[in-house]
């Protein structure tokens, strides 16, 4: 005769009962027995049993599947740690991946359940002196150059900026009571960057961080930076908002402030980010991955937004030549050179913005249709090419409001309205 | 749950008895009176509100810009900002962020209230008599209670929501919402977050749409008298990264010692609610619902089919070669070979429950993932019920479930009249017939191997769940009391089938809980996201092509959450439901 089921509250509560007669008899043993078990891959042709193999398997488990388990990033650290006990002991060479996984995790490590680590500082410091000391060995290694710009970009997010008030006028070190220069803390990042070849994934995180740096520095002591009240939904008292950003930098961040510096080079910053970000995806075409796989689409979004970043000054200069109260100007060719200037980023931003178009993604039909309405924007009103660009965006609105049920109703009755005015 | 009124949870309502602390910070009238609109003193204001309010629909509500003085208000939202805590709460009916309740400010201690000084002085005016008597007035409420001050704070972000409900509880008047989103900016349309009031088919039956909706601004004030099966309304979901902040209280009916106090009102009222449960109320909601629950007989007592799947279900035979084969046209193969099929009932019978990926073949689901996928991405989403198209219905009504969901008689119907010129999607087709597989008698088999049960009765059913619309609220099983030789459960399967990608972490709702009923925990809602979620027993995301069994009792609530706005598309599934063959308490005991 079959086992009949019971209905699923008598069924659980009978598997309650089983569990709890089972706590008491498996106690004393549950020590040994609650150890996890972790099954990690290693790549072709790799000796699994080779230790330094399984380290790097292991901080990619970490990195890009169990990025939030503490468990695993003690594991690593502890790892990485007996083994620099034990080469200083042995006076023997410490390969220096090693150096740079054990840097890297210590900088994860700053992030705790309850905010940042209470010694957050002491850590930086620890994963510097690791990182200094791989360099002394091979200055050239790609995942400990790109470990060293991960830290100095994550330690001024995190460690210094979350020190400083809108008036404050200087920054220092605090045990050594050092002032610290925070554009070059960044310009060292970024100098030593270097992409990781066997890991884009990773590298595109860190130019992430980078570019969130960058936000954070921008709408430092601005009303923007209020991101509690959204920045999605107002497109138009947004746009108002950039354009005092841009005019009122100074105001806004004074000359003494720390991050000044960085402030007023945020352009060049950003440029310099969409660089590394187009060497990225060069390599990643290297590596056969397919045209829909995620992570490429991501890149290539990324750069075609950074190119509209890039667009975005010369437009306004553009906007309010052309636009503005001083009808001089209006055909003027700083306008023109501003104009050109804004239509080739916008180009380049739609060529990436194209080719990052997922069929199942109407985000990336809205990125698109952005760009056109930008690109209609700094075109020569009522041309051809305004026309042209307007209408391509509106096709793109129209299909993606219905993949979205209407989400973009809003979007699009705004720019038709713009458009019968 | 959602068919009963839900039960009266009155912690939050305080009786407010003279101590030191009110004598203290009691106001003076003039000063009282001060800190409001002056215009809601004229009595041509008022005059004018209250025809207003009379002449409204669907049922008498009304709204008051600028209500309380500007500077207090922005004081309070400070307040509100720097002191409250709150506590991001998800159930059935809502996901909102909740703070504790205001009612016992009086009692806190003077450091207490040193830290919400004008939000104590906003709830004081709010029930002072004046304003009481105002509003009694414009509502034509007779009195309400100042001593019974029942009040909280909300906000609602991104993706909060508060689904349809009449506000009927315990001796509840009349409901009101100020307002306090950020001063100085318009709350937009599009932001979400309006209230919306929905008129009624009959007592307790909300139409499926609301009517009218109310956009909330800094400083306003909405308020609807609470009518008993009539007073429906819901908040919609807030869609954009913004706060909608609001305090949202009741006014009573008067308590003894109070003017305007009737002995035994109240009992009256909280009885004449509660009768709402009666049967006869529950027979008109039913006349009302769609789709209807008709499980179907479709095994007969003592018949070969019966004899049949007794014998597959108590594993004294297998399924042969035929009707594998007959399965494998819609079942992938790996769960249908003798090794998959005695896991699949190996977990059924440990877990009284069983989820399985991959269930349709590759070509099916490949078809099928394409053609919704086209669907979902090159059509029109009908928004309301008159926008949905034949053969698909609108389930109502909404404080119940709200989905679409594929008609099967209209569908017939408009196979039979093919001539008109109207073509049948290939999409509705397929649905329709993996519909009719899964009602089939080989289908029933294999259902009776894996859960060693016999299924007698059935209802199978498609369903969408529309991003910002769609629903079903916590529900106990309805035994079916045709036939008496059933098990005092239900055999419940999903067949989920939503593309896309983003369901996994329930941000976006969808999901589909089983959780236990435990209706002495004084809560009336099926919570879902808070500390203690040992309640829940089954939490499962939307997802493609996965099959969920589920052998449901009486202890157990089931519902899917609300699907966001935010999500990418629509919630797919096919429900299908058994009344499943009683076995003898004797077999019960040894199976157990």
């Amino acid at each position: 005769m079959a086992k009949r089921p019971l209905g699923l509250s008598k069924s659980n509560k009978a598997k309650r009962a089983k569990q709890n007669n089972d706590t008491t008899t498996k106690e004393s043993t549950e020590s040994t027995e609650s150890t996890p078990q972790l099954t990690l891959e290693v790549e072709e042709g790799e000796d699994p049993e080779d230790e330094l193999v399984q380290l790097h398997a292991l901080w990619k488990t970490y990195f890009h599947e169990e990025r939030q388990t503490e468990q695993l990033l003690n594991g690593i650290i502890n790892e990485c740690n007996s083994k620099l006990i034990k080469s200083d002991e042995d006076n023997s060479k410490l390969d220096t991946d090693y150096l740079a996984i054990f840097a890297f995790a210590l900088v994860e490590s700053i992030y705790t359940e309850d905010g940042y680590h209470p010694e957050i500082h002491e850590l930086f410091e620890r994963a510097r002196d690791v990182t200094t000391r791989g360099f002394t060995q091979d200055s050239k290694n790609e995942l400990l150059r790109l470990t060293f710009a991960n830290l100095c970009f994550t330690r001024i997010i995190t460690e210094y900026i979350s020190q400083l008030k809108s008036d404050s006028t200087s920054l220092k070190d605090t045990t050594t009571g050092k002032e610290i220069n925070l554009y070059n803390v960044l310009k060292d990042g970024m100098n030593k960057f270097s992409l990781y070849t066997k890991d884009l994934p990773m590298t595109f995180e860190v130019l992430n961080e980078f570019g969130t740096l960058l936000e954070l520095v921008s709408n430092f002591n601005s009303s923007r930076s209020v991101a509690e009240d959204g920045l999605d939904s107002d497109i138009e008292e947004d746009e108002e908002d950039e354009d005092e950003d841009e005019e009122k930098a100074e105001s806004v961040i004074p000359v003494s402030h720390p991050l000044y510096e960085i402030r007023t080079h945020v352009r060049d910053l950003f440029e310099w980010q969409r660089v590394k970000m187009i060497e990225l995806y060069e390599s990643l075409k290297l590596q056969n991955i397919s045209d829909t796989d995620k992570f490429k689409l991501n890149v290539i979004t990324t750069i075609g937004e950074l190119y509209l970043k890039k667009a975005a000054a010369p437009m306004r200069k553009f906007l309010k030549l052309r636009y503005g109260d001083d009808e001089e100007n209006s055909d003027s060719d700083l306008c023109k050179e501003s104009q050109q200037e804004a239509i080739d980023s916008i180009a380049s931003a739609l060529e990436y913005l194209r080719l990052a178009q997922d069929p199942d993604s109407t985000d990336s039909w809205v990125a698109v249709a952005e760009a056109y309405i930008d690109l209609g924007n700094v075109c020569d009103n009522e041309s051809t090419e305004q026309e042209n660009a307007y209408g391509e965006a509106e096709k793109l609105l129209r299909k993606a409001n219905i993949a979205a049920h209407g989400r973009y109703d809003d979007v699009l009755s705004r720019f038709l309205q713009d458009q019968a005015e | 749950m959602s068919q009963n009124k839900r039960k009266s949870d009155t912690s939050d309502v305080t009786t407010v008895k003279e101590g030191p602390a009110t004598k203290h910070l009691a106001m003076e009238e003039d000063k009282m009176k001060s800190l409001f609109n002056p215009k809601i003193w004229d009595p041509k204001f008022q005059d004018d509100l209250k025809e207003t309010i009379a002449k409204s629909e669907p049922y008498n509500w009304g709204s008051i810009t600028d209500l309380v003085d500007d500077d207090l208000l922005r004081s309070v939202r400070k307040e509100i900002e720097n002191e409250i805590h709150f506590t991001l709460k998800e159930t059935d009916i809502y996901k909102v962020n909740q703070s504790g309740d205001l009612a016992n400010l009086s009692g806190l201690n003077w450091e207490d209230l040193s830290r919400l000084p004008n939000l104590y002085k906003l709830r004081q005016i709010l029930y002072s008599e004046p304003y009481r008597k105002f509003f009694a007035k414009i509502t034509d409420s007779k009195y309400l209670s100042g001593k019974k001050m029942d009040m909280s704070v909300n906000t609602y972000t991104k993706g909060c929501h508060l689904l349809t409900h009449d506000d009927v509880i315990g001796s509840r008047r009349v409901s009101f919402i100020l307002y306090l989103p950020e001063p100085d900016r318009k709350w937009k349309d599009h932001y979400g977050g309006g209230l919306r009031l929905f008129p009624s088919v009959a007592n307790n039956i909300p139409y499926t749409d609301p009517c009218a909706k109310l956009i909330p601004q800094f400083n306003q004030i909405a308020f609807f008298k609470v009518k008993p099966g009539y007073s429906f309304h819901d908040v919609e979901e807030v869609k954009v990264d913004k706060h909608r902040l609001s305090i949202q209280g009741w006014y009573h009916i008067p308590q003894e010692g109070e003017e305007g106090y009737i002995p035994g009102e109240e009992e009256a009222w909280v009885n004449n609610n509660n009768s709402t449960l009666s049967q006869l109320e529950f027979n008109l909601l039913q006349e009302f619902e769609y789709p209807k629950d008709d499980r179907k007989t479709v095994i007969r007592q003592s018949s070969p089919e019966e004899q049949q799947l007794d014998k597959l279900a108590e594993n004294l035979v297998k399924l042969n070669k035929e009707e594998i084969k007959e399965l494998s046209e819609y079942i992938d193969e790996t769960h249908l070979t003798a090794e998959g099929l005695e896991n699949l009932q190996k977990t059924f019978l440990e877990n009284s429950s069983l989820s399985i990926d991959n269930f349709l073949n590759k070509e099916n689901s490949e078809i099928l993932s394409k053609l919704i996928k086209f669907r979902e991405l090159n059509e029109e989403c009908p928004k309301t019920a008159k926008e949905s198209k034949k053969p698909w219905e609108t389930a109502k009504p909404p404080h119940k479930w709200r989905f679409l969901y594929l008609d099967e008689d209209e569908f017939n119907n408009e196979m039979s009249s093919s001539s008109d010129g109207t073509e049948k999607t290939e999409l509705d087709s397929r649905l329709y017939e993996l519909s009719q597989f899964l009602q089939s008698f080989t289908f029933k088999k294999f259902i009776a191997t894996i859960t060693c049960l016999v299924p007698l009765t059935q209802s199978v059913i498609v369903r969408r769940f529309r991003p910002g619309n769609d629903f079903t609220l916590a529900d106990k099983i309805q035994l079916n009391k045709n036939l008496n030789n059933l098990m005092e459960c239900i055999l419940e399967g999903t067949l989920s089938l939503s593309v896309f990608d983003d369901w996994e972490n329930g941000n976006v709702g969808g999901y589909q809980i089983y959780m236990l009923n435990e209706e002495d925990n004084g809560d009336d809602q099926a919570v879902v996201h808070d500390d203690n979620g040992e309640s829940v027993l089954i939490n499962k995301p939307a997802s493609w092509n996965s099959f969920n069994l589920v052998l449901r009792d009486e202890n157990i609530l089931e519902f899917i959450k609300y699907v966001s706005w935010g999500a990418k598309g629509s919630r797919w599934d096919i429900k299908m439901l058994w009344d499943v063959k009683d076995v003898d308490d004797e077999e019960k005991e040894n199976g157990a």
